[in-house]
């Protein structure tokens, strides 16, 4: 109708040449024209095969850059093209956001995952209007997210309802194919119309969907995304640190025997460079604190990153510098103290050159020549020429404060004189000192590679260290044994009480039925064996033997290089008796780490096994109960604490938390508990893996020994004697290994609260957030199904074909 | 009545003036500009706002074949609020289901990626706002003023009558379109069509121009151009500096009572301090007192001093050029056929 309109009121278009109708007034039109017509059409519809939209994206990103730049400039651009500045700069802006936020993480996978947020944002966002199509396409056979390019060249989505230039664009044919889909009648006049008002309709409402549901899906897309690739990024940065860190460890050869050669290798010549530098402007000069700060400063950088940031060797490398610089013979220290005066109330004393010489020489003292300063020889001067000075006032001086106050006024000028003794920088100085950057420095490359290997990736606490990563998965698989629902570990995460509830009741279920216990143990014993061959690999042994030899080493460097503190703090000192050192320190910190999670996992094979032995009627451990007492409320309260302790108390913490007051029958189920033979089920599920089985059962025996022997005596409180017999030092070394063991390892109940927390949480996660997600998806997709539906006009139909 | 013709150097007498009949059409009947203040611009955004959150959608939904672009853009804020609800849903959603311990680990986290997203929309917000003010200030264009667009519907069926709406348009949303007319329509009220360029050309320095209009609406353009592109880059870039801000320590404390009590007044005394011991955290490149990641620092403080400079740069790369005397350049091309738009 409104066609018709306009074509009547348009007048018919002029034709060229000899015209059919003459026009009543007779006008030639020849005259007006001046060869002006519209330009042919150019625009396209756009087909972009899934496999080149990145390429595509890329194309087309590097276009609206330029264009950005031409807008700012010149002031040309229009629409369209600022447009494309927005999507740009929202791109641009994402990337700023994600490169500043990975500076703020620490893991490499952090950083990594900033950038994989932003791209899965970006991917999701334009990801969803696509997945939304795919019924569409379907079903009707087009897609409602098409773009076409304007004559202009410039690409554009169809999502203006009032101006669809596709249906020029697209070919005639496509209209009948899709009529087809649609299930349009065939004969129906002005199909392709029809055709064309039915796909306007389904863009319209396909798009007001997409805006509905993108505020859901975008976010919750991308999070869900990026949990999966979080995964896949850890597993590979595990691989690449896993084989970065072994082939340095492996260069270090089998026994070692690089080491100095990396180690001068990896030589700081510019530190060394910049301590020539500044040792040659300080030659033969006095030395001063601030020099000792600089001196400090270029052989142990405060911001020297990971090996050396250590307190302890700072302070002790600063004394033994102090010492090497201050190492300066005075020829005369008479001399150098020169005469000392002080006067207070009135009264004055004068100690001169000479006295000073003498009280130094006298008697076959020799602290007058040759002296070097040091805080030792400072003490002995201080001493005798104390004395001197006090005879000499005590005779002068009768007044008792006016004496204190001489003292005192003699005592801080001494001080004042001998705090700086002259320290100059002798050519062998220098060459010591350069010796100690040596040996400072080789130990920092060796250390370096020792911390990378035990602390930055074995055992390191931080959450991609090899000890987190398969704690997390063994303590996953436990629970999994264990057969935890997603309640149950809601309800264990509230807090270890619980947790310690579930536990009882699980294992007790499990110990009771055969087949149960017989598959759980299986799996467990697998978890254990994986975790196990996992973390140590030989890792314990050359982790120690790099320690051993690197500390060692550096030892030795230190006492060639006169750096006494250095040595004892990195070694000990035999001779002092004085075994806590560094490198100790260093070997008992990779043990406790891997046998503290190792001892964690034990205990659940070790409760598990205990409450499987509590079921059977005639079992060992039943009858040193009954053997306590006959008495039943007795016996099955001792069963209960039993397996509270299992549940609740570390390996050495047992002893406190059974009452049995007898001690033969204490230790009879102390003994039970930690078993030479375990129960006939669980041995055979450690079947083919009789090592770790070994290693168990070792780690039991060293606990039970130490219990059973002074556990007891420990549990009712008499006091152990540090000195005595050597039956009583033994019982005493017995509770304080005992007391460290308690240290070693997590109580069950916790360690289920924590792992139920962790597995449950991300579950939580993903159950609100998918359930969330995945419901708007599932509405907004089977909402396409009905996008698009116009009835038929029957009569007009039907009118046409009379017609 | 036509007394003289345009001519603002002498008597500037309107050569047409039309009735009250006519003026009171041209403003309920025909697009009009309204007046540029708070409570109209207000006003506008909230009725866009609401017609995209109730009646739009449905109309969407219908495939009305009145469903227009405008109506399509304007659901753009749907995504946008549900999107960044959504976000910190994401965020902080799921942790009233941890235990306390976690959830206060997960809170940490969450209340700056919740803070982000906040500090994200108001930075560009705030963006838009800085050059707009500048460029107004500058020029005396407000590219933010709002007219009203009346729409006539096309009648659902033959014996039904269309429907007229309104929607609030800005006169300079498009560079290729801005709405020219609406300024000289505006100017014909008071009998002088060219009123508002008139304005425009003596406040930068023209003087009185013979036809301002020819002179100021190429400048127009390009500051449009401009504006909107500098705009988008400022806006991005502020909104990356504020995730930034919200990515700092300060920001754990929120909606921690720390003695702040109920007064909403020292309430936002604490999201100021917070504000500013951040600027403070993302210039050092870590929190006082601990170790900074050098990264961090210049990564941070590049962020900060673009967005500094930004600020600056983004209003005055918007209107240079536009007091340029430079002999004004033909606007008809006579060599060529055809224009791009």
């Amino acid at each position: 109708m409104t066609n018709m309109m306009i074509q009547n009121s348009i007048a018919p278009a002029p034709q060229k040449g000899n015209s059919s109708r003459k026009s009543s007034r007779d006008v030639d039109y020849s005259k007006y024209q001046i060869g002006a017509k519209a330009l042919p059409n150019k625009g396209y519809m756009v087909r972009t095969p899934i496999w080149k939209a990145p390429f595509v994206a890329v194309k087309d990103t590097a276009k609206q850059v330029k264009s950005i730049g031409r807008a700012l400039s010149s002031g040309k651009s229009d629409d369209f093209n600022i447009g494309c500045t927005n999507d740009v700069a929202m791109k641009a802006g994402g990337l700023a956001i994600a490169g500043y936020l990975a500076t703020r993480r620490a893991l490499p996978v952090r950083k990594g995952m900033e950038f994989v947020g932003a791209a899965a944002f970006f991917t999701s966002m334009a990801l969803w209007p696509k997945v939304m199509a795919l019924p569409v396409r379907a079903m009707y056979g087009f897609d409602p997210t098409m773009k076409y390019v304007d004559s202009y060249g410039r690409k554009k989505p169809c999502t203006d309802g009032q101006y669809e230039p596709w249906r020029n664009l697209m070919a005639p044919q496509e209209f009948d194919r899709i009529g087809d889909k649609m299930g349009v009648s065939k004969d129906m006049e002005n199909r392709h119309e029809f055709v064309q008002d039915r796909m306007s309709k389904t863009i319209k409402q396909f798009n007001t969907l997409w805006m509905l549901s993108a505020g859901f899906m975008t976010p919750i897309m991308s999070a869900l995304m990026c949990s999966g690739i979080e995964k896949g990024l850890n597993k590979l940065h595990q691989k690449h640190s896993t084989d970065k860190i072994e082939k340095k460890v492996a260069s270090l050869g089998e026994n070692l025997e690089n080491a100095d050669k990396i180690a001068e290798e990896g030589f700081d010549k510019k530190g060394f460079a910049k301590l020539g530098e500044l040792l040659d402007a300080q030659k033969d000069k006095a030395v001063d604190n601030k020099f000792m700060a600089q001196l400090m400063h270029a052989i142990y950088p405060a911001d020297t990153k990971g090996a050396l940031q250590d307190l302890k060797l700072h302070d002790a490398l600063k004394a033994d510098l102090t010492k090497i610089v201050s190492d300066n013979a005075v020829a005369d220290v008479s001399e150098f103290i020169g005469e000392i005066k002080v006067e207070a109330g009135g009264a004055k004393v004068e100690l001169s050159k000479e006295s000073i010489k003498k009280a130094l020489t006298e008697g076959g003292a020799n602290l007058n020549n040759n002296q070097a300063i040091t805080p030792d020889s400072a003490k002995a001067i201080t001493r005798r020429l104390t004395e001197v000075f006090k005879a000499q006032t005590k005779d002068a001086v009768k007044d008792q404060d006016v004496l204190v106050d001489l003292n005192e006024a003699f005592d801080s000028a001494l001080k004042a004189k001998l705090d700086n003794p002259p320290r100059v920088l002798s050519a062998k100085k220098i060459e010591t000192i350069k010796d100690v950057f040596k040996a400072v420095d080789a130990f920092r490359v060796k250390k370096g590679i020792l911390d990378e290997f035990v602390i930055g990736h074995k055992i390191g606490d931080k959450e991609d260290s090899v000890v987190a990563r398969e704690w997390q998965k063994a303590s996953e698989g436990i629970m999994q044994a264990l057969g935890f629902t997603d309640k149950e570990l809601g309800e264990a995460k509230k807090a270890p009480a619980r947790a310690s509830e579930i536990l009882e009741s699980k294992m007790t279920e499990i110990a009771k039925d055969d087949s149960k216990y017989k598959a759980t143990m299986e799996r467990i014993a697998k978890v254990l064996g994986d975790f196990d061959s996992e973390m140590d690999k030989g890792f314990v042994d050359k982790a120690t033997k790099m320690t051993e030899t690197f500390y060692g080493d550096f030892a030795k460097k230190a006492k060639e290089t006169s750096l006494g503190d250095v040595a004892t703090y990195i070694a000990g000192d035999k001779q002092a008796r004085l075994p806590v050192s560094a490198k100790r320190n260093f070997v008992e910190n990779i043990n406790n780490n891997i046998n503290g999670a190792r001892n964690s996992l034990y205990k659940v094979v070790q409760a598990l096994d205990v409450f499987r032995r509590l079921e059977a009627k005639d079992s060992p451990i039943r009858a040193a109960i009954a053997e306590a007492s006959s008495d039943k409320e007795f016996q099955e309260s001792t069963i209960q604490a039993v397996k509270h302790s299992l549940l609740n108390a570390t390996y050495g913490d047992h002893h406190e938390k059974l009452d049995i007051p007898e001690e033969k029958s204490w230790k009879q189920v102390i003994e039970s508990l930690y078993p030479e033979k375990m129960d006939e089920e669980t041995e055979k599920a450690f079947k083919g893996n009789e090592e770790l089985l070994g290693k168990m059962k070792k780690q039991f025996t060293e606990i039970r020994n130490q219990i059973v022997d002074y556990g007891h005596r420990f549990r009712t409180g008499s006091q152990l004697p540090t000195r005595g017999t050597d039956e009583e030092k033994k019982a005493a070394k017995g509770v304080g290994d005992l007391i460290k063991q308690m240290k070693i390892g997590d109580i069950l109940s916790s360690f289920a609260k924590k792992t139920s927390e962790q597995m449950h949480n991300t579950k939580t996660w993903k159950k609100i957030f998918g359930g969330i997600g995945a419901g708007v998806a599932g509405i907004t997709l089977i909402s396409t199904l009905f996008l698009g539906k116009i009835k038929e006009p029957a009569a007009k139909k039907k009118e046409v074909a009379n017609g | 009545m036509v007394t003289s013709l345009n001519n603002p150097s002498g008597n500037t007498r309107p050569y047409y003036e039309p009735s009250a009949q006519i003026k009171e059409h041209m403003d309920t009947n025909h697009d009009h500009l309204i007046k540029a203040n708070t409570i109209n611009k207000t006003k506008a955004s909230l009725h866009k706002v609401s017609q995209a959150l109730t009646v739009y959608p449905v109309k969407g939904l219908k495939g009305d074949q009145n469903f227009n672009f405008y109506e399509f853009l304007a659901m753009g804020v749907i995504p946008f609020t549900v999107g960044s609800a959504a976000m910190i849903g994401v965020f902080n959603g799921a942790s009233k289901h941890f235990s306390p311990a976690s959830r206060e680990a997960a809170g940490k986290i969450g209340k700056k990626l919740g803070v982000g997203v906040v500090l994200y929309c108001l930075a560009k917000a705030l963006a838009n706002k800085v050059v707009n003010t500048a460029v107004k200030a500058h020029t005396g264009v407000d590219l933010d003023q709002p007219y009203v667009k009346v729409i006539n519907e096309l009648p659902e069926g033959p014996d039904k009558e269309g429907k007229v709406r309104i929607e609030y348009h800005k006169a300079f949303e498009s560079a290729d379109f801005w709405r020219t007319d609406l300024f000289h329509a505006e100017g014909t009220k008071h009998g002088n069509r060219n009123e508002w360029y008139d304005n425009i050309a003596r406040k930068n320095g023209f003087g009185d121009l013979q036809a301002s209009d020819q002179e100021m609406k190429p400048r127009i353009r390009s500051l449009i151009v401009k504006t909107k592109t500098a705009q988008y880059l400022l806006s991005y870039l502020f909104a990356a500096t504020a995730v930034g801000l919200a990515a700092q320590s300060p920001w754990e404390e929120l909606f921690v009572n720390k003695g702040a009590g109920k007064k909403p007044m020292a309430a936002l005394k604490h999201v100021g301090s917070m504000f500013k011991r951040s600027f403070a955290e993302m210039w050092r490149g870590g929190k006082v007192g601990e170790k900074i990641s050098k990264s961090s620092k210049i990564f941070g403080r590049a962020l900060l001093i673009a967005s500094a400079l930004g600020a600056v740069a983004a209003p005055i790369i918007s209107v240079r050029g536009f007091r340029s005397k430079a002999e004004t350049k033909q606007v008809i091309d006579n060599s060529r056929r055809s224009y791009e738009a």
